[in-house]
């Protein structure tokens, strides 16, 4: 006997139908799982056979063949059991021919358990997305740890706590509760107020600026410095998450396993990795490709702490997605493309020591160490990062008495305000805001003020900038400008810009006296 | 027996490979033997029996003069643009000749010129700001009045003055404890050239391709004291090149010369020591040039020498500024240590950008310049 029904498989982060066929023969008792399953399929005997068999069921004692088709892509993930059991079951007469016939417009997804209770699994939502554009569709059936994920997707949806319950359903003879959105909890661990820096004034400006234009930042100081706490509380001047951004990283979260209670993802990403963390677990990789931090932190932050520690490869493997904003993963089979415009805030010690331009401590490196250490981040890495900050603790005598500084609502509030000008300028296209101008919106929309080019020259005469880091002070004097909420450049903007990218000037700095 | 002098200056060449005996002994053995090519013809035994040589060390003598290569290494200096001198030549600079242990082979980039009279400014690797910065006025002081500068090459001090007296047009020589093949340290390369193309001179006694080894550079300090008047100690620690420097300069009967500072730094502990030991102390450059012989004196220029501490170049730049450049500026100038701008927001209260336009104008004028986050008056 034959039976046919419809399941889903994650191809990066998109779904596509799949269309599970089981046959059942007489013959020599087997279990085979043909159409490129991966290991995780092959076990479901196991699963499957004991499930059947603790729903109530017999398990069929034939031959028994489990078809994926298409049959040339390959499949992965645990969410076949629950198709491939059913289908066993429809194809041993277990369940009845008129309810099988069903088949056509249902979808099943699940993991099984021995007992025959279903498991959640990953990649729900991005699944479900797909099936939307597919429709047809009339009712789909999920674990119920997945219920409140798969709601998000606005199909049919429909959530089972065991193999016997769907069993019932199609049977008739039990109703199948619908899936539901929860809403996440309000800020669950709160990521802290920028009002609670003190001083670092110039800090606070340039991460303000960072967050209006998703520029990428690099601290640079010793130890105490605040560069933590600067970086940690960045998220609470970024402005929540679009309806779209919000869906686009969920549909991340979901293929990654790490959806728990709630439905959508509604706070920007924070990553934080640390930094003995893998190149393929950064940028994501693997046989069975994976994304990494870089798509985790997709229209949010990934802190890198301590940057110069990451591995080189890990460090170099940035440059891909810094630049086009994505990550491509190759394998033999096929490619995936993820997701991955994050903004890196990296930050690292001026030295191996650690105290180089320290008010108190003393530094004891050479200025060959400090050169050395200071090249492990590479020109093409820094190149893709517009915002250069050096920090220093402040003393004690400076920290008294300093008044509290600006809330973070404040300076979200003007970042909003900037975010919507851009948004405005960048209508229709694929630009979202001003640290992805390509050269020619650049040209277009940051053209000098008069007497300006004088001023340019100057600062690559005097100042040693170079022709590459005079458009990236062109790109953030654009976000200092809408900050301010003028429309053309001025010269105090410009001027500005050039104080993030002292890096690219002081060439020299390092190794002076 | 006459000697021929080509012959003679190839043996020196080869000699000076030799690195086991300092160049004192070699200089006794070519007095005992009469010449450089007679030492060389010795066998091991004669070494050591009458040049007082271990067994050893003579037979690596005789090893390792075999195996030197002088020819190859005119070639290779003569490919570099350096010139290898004997004291046998006239243009050995006339001070280092009469030194108790001239280098048997002086390698010279640039010019070295005849009756040029120099003074060595030297001192620590790791200066304070205020020895950076006296270190580059009494460079520029110096090469104002007509003096040759010599220094080491090496970081902190060293550079500082070099620096200041190519900036100020003056000549400067480099004592090199490298071959002149090798720049130690290796991010003054940059320096090293443009002291070559100002028309100064890199010297060094090492064969082109030695490489920075410990004990070249006390015998590197004795160059230096050996080719000046007088030695200005800037900064050091009681244990320091600087004093070796010093040591040197009076084994050789130059004049020492200290600047004075805090009592509570490290690195004025060696010249302060120095001054309470007889040293002179030095202010500006006058007070250098009044320790001078006579001799020197000729052909300097004396007036309007020393640079006030606003006066000079400065006070011009400063009549020019804006406002508030002027005012951030004294308020950089008042900290000891720097201001960052954090600090200049407490201190005056403005905005990030109107900070940001007076930094940009003052250090776009080279008033001052950025030290990681700090800024400080240009040196």
């Amino acid at each position: 006997m034959l039976s046919e029904l419809w399941t889903l498989g994650l191809k990066g982060i998109d779904g596509f139908k799949i269309r599970v066929e089981v046959d059942i023969a007489s013959g020599l008792p087997s279990y085979a799982v043909v159409g490129l399953p991966d290991a995780a399929i092959k076990e479901s005997k196991g699963r499957v056979a004991a499930a059947v068999r603790n729903s109530g069921f017999d398990f069929p004692v034939k031959k028994i063949t489990i078809n994926l088709s298409p049959a040339e892509v390959k499949k992965t993930g645990t969410h076949f059991d629950l198709p491939i059991a059913l289908g066993v079951l429809a194809a041993s007469g277990n369940i009845d021919k008129k309810a099988a016939g069903s088949f056509e417009t249902l979808v099943f997804i699940g993991e099984l358990a021995l007992d025959g209770s279903l498991r959640p699994v990953a990649g729900v939502l991005p699944m479900l997305l797909a099936l939307k554009k597919v429709g047809g569709i009339k009712a789909v059936i999920v674990p119920g740890e997945n219920s409140a994920e798969a709601a998000v997707s606005g199909l049919p949806c429909f959530y089972a706590g065991t193999l016997k319950d769907v069993a019932a359903w199609l049977a008739g003879a039990k109703e199948l509760a619908v899936c539901k959105a929860v809403q996440s909890p309000e800020r669950g661990c709160a990521p802290g107020d920028l009002s609670e820096v003190k001083n670092q004034a110039l800090a606070k400006r340039a991460l303000e600026i960072a967050a209006a234009g998703f520029h990428n930042v690099i601290m640079i100081g010793p130890p105490g410095a605040g560069k933590s706490m600067l970086a940690k509380r960045f998220g609470s001047i970024l402005p929540p998450l679009t309806a779209d951004e919000s869906l686009e990283a969920t549909k991340i979260y979901s293929v990654s396993g790490l959806i728990k209670s709630s439905s959508l993802i509604t706070e920007r990403p924070f990553r934080e990795p640390h930094h003995s963390i893998s190149d393929a677990a950064l940028i994501g990789g693997g046989s069975v490709p994976r994304p990494g931090e870089v798509s985790l932190a997709h229209n949010g932050v990934l802190f890198l702490d301590e940057f110069t520690e990451f591995s080189r490869p890990a460090r170099e493997a940035l440059r891909e997605p810094l630049e086009s904003w994505q990550v491509t993963v190759s394998r033999v089979r096929d490619t995936v493309v993820y997701p991955a415009r994050c903004l890196l805030i990296a930050a690292m010690n001026p030295c191996p020591c650690g105290y180089f331009g320290h008010p108190t401590r003393e530094c004891s490196c050479t200025p060959l160490q400090i050169h050395k250490y200071r090249a492990r981040v590479s020109g093409p890495l820094l190149d893709r990062i517009d915002i250069h900050l050096q920090l220093s603790p402040i003393k004690y005598a400076d920290w008294e008495g300093l008044p509290k500084g600006e809330s973070s609502t404040a300076v979200a509030e003007r970042v909003a305000g900037a975010m919507a000008v851009q948004q405005e300028r960048f209508k229709g296209s694929r630009t979202r805001t001003n640290a992805f101008m390509g050269v020619r919106e650049l040209r277009e929309h940051c053209r000098l003020p008069e007497g300006a080019s004088n001023l340019l020259e100057t600062a690559m005469n005097k100042l040693g900038f170079s022709a590459r880091s005079l458009d990236k002070i062109l790109k953030l004097a654009r976000t200092i400008a809408d900050l301010d909420g003028v429309a053309g450049l001025k010269k105090e903007h410009i001027i500005e810009a050039m104080q993030y990218r002292t890096l690219d000037k002081t060439a020299e700095l390092v190794t002076k006296y | 027996m006459p000697i021929k002098l080509e012959e003679e200056k190839l043996a020196r060449i080869r000699l000076n490979f030799f690195s086991c005996l300092r160049c004192d002994w070699l200089l006794k053995l070519i007095e005992l033997y009469g010449s450089a090519q007679a030492l060389l013809e010795r066998n091991a035994e004669d070494l050591a029996a009458d040049g007082g040589l271990s067994p050893e060390t003579a037979e690596r003598f005789v090893r390792e003069t075999r195996h030197a290569d002088p020819h190859g290494e005119l070639e290779a200096a003569r490919r570099a643009g350096v010139r290898i001198l004997t004291v046998l030549e006239e243009d050995y600079p006339a001070l280092l000749k009469n030194i108790y242990d001239p280098p048997l082979a002086l390698y010279v980039r640039g010019k070295i010129p005849p009756g040029t009279p120099a003074v060595a400014v030297v001192g620590t690797r790791k200066p304070t700001d205020y020895g950076a910065r006296s270190a580059a006025r009494f460079a520029r002081e110096l090469s104002r009045a007509g003096l040759a500068l010599v220094s080491g090459l090496a970081r902190g001090i060293d550079t500082a003055a070099h620096e200041a007296a190519v900036k100020a047009g003056g000549l400067t020589w480099a004592v090199l404890g490298t071959g002149l093949k090798v720049c130690y340290p290796w991010e003054n390369r940059k320096l090293a050239e443009k002291i070559a193309a100002s028309g100064g001179a890199l010297v060094s006694e090492f064969p082109m391709a030695a490489g920075p080894m410990q004990a070249h550079f006390p015998r590197r300090n004795r160059i230096i004291s050996g080719l000046s008047y007088a030695v200005l100690i800037v900064e050091g620690d009681y244990k320091s090149g600087a004093l070796i420097t010093a040591r040197s300069a009076l084994e050789q009967g130059r004049e020492v010369l200290a600047l004075p500072g805090p009592v509570d730094s490290v690195m004025s502990r060696g010249p302060n020591m120095l001054i309470k030991n007889g040293a002179a102390l030095a202010e500006n450059a006058l007070d250098i040039i009044t320790a001078l012989p006579a001799e020197a004196l000729f052909g300097l220029k004396t007036a309007g020498l020393a640079e006030k501490e606003t006066g000079g170049t400065t006070a011009g730049r400063l009549k020019d500024l804006s406002p508030d450049a002027g005012s951030a500026y004294l308020a950089i100038k008042e900290s000891r240590e720097g201001l960052s701008v954090d600090n200049l927001l407490h201190k005056l209260g403005w905005p990030v950008q109107r900070i940001a336009a007076a930094l940009f104008e003052l250090e776009t004028s080279e008033l001052i310049s950025q030290c990681a986050d700090k800024y400080k008056p240009a040196v």
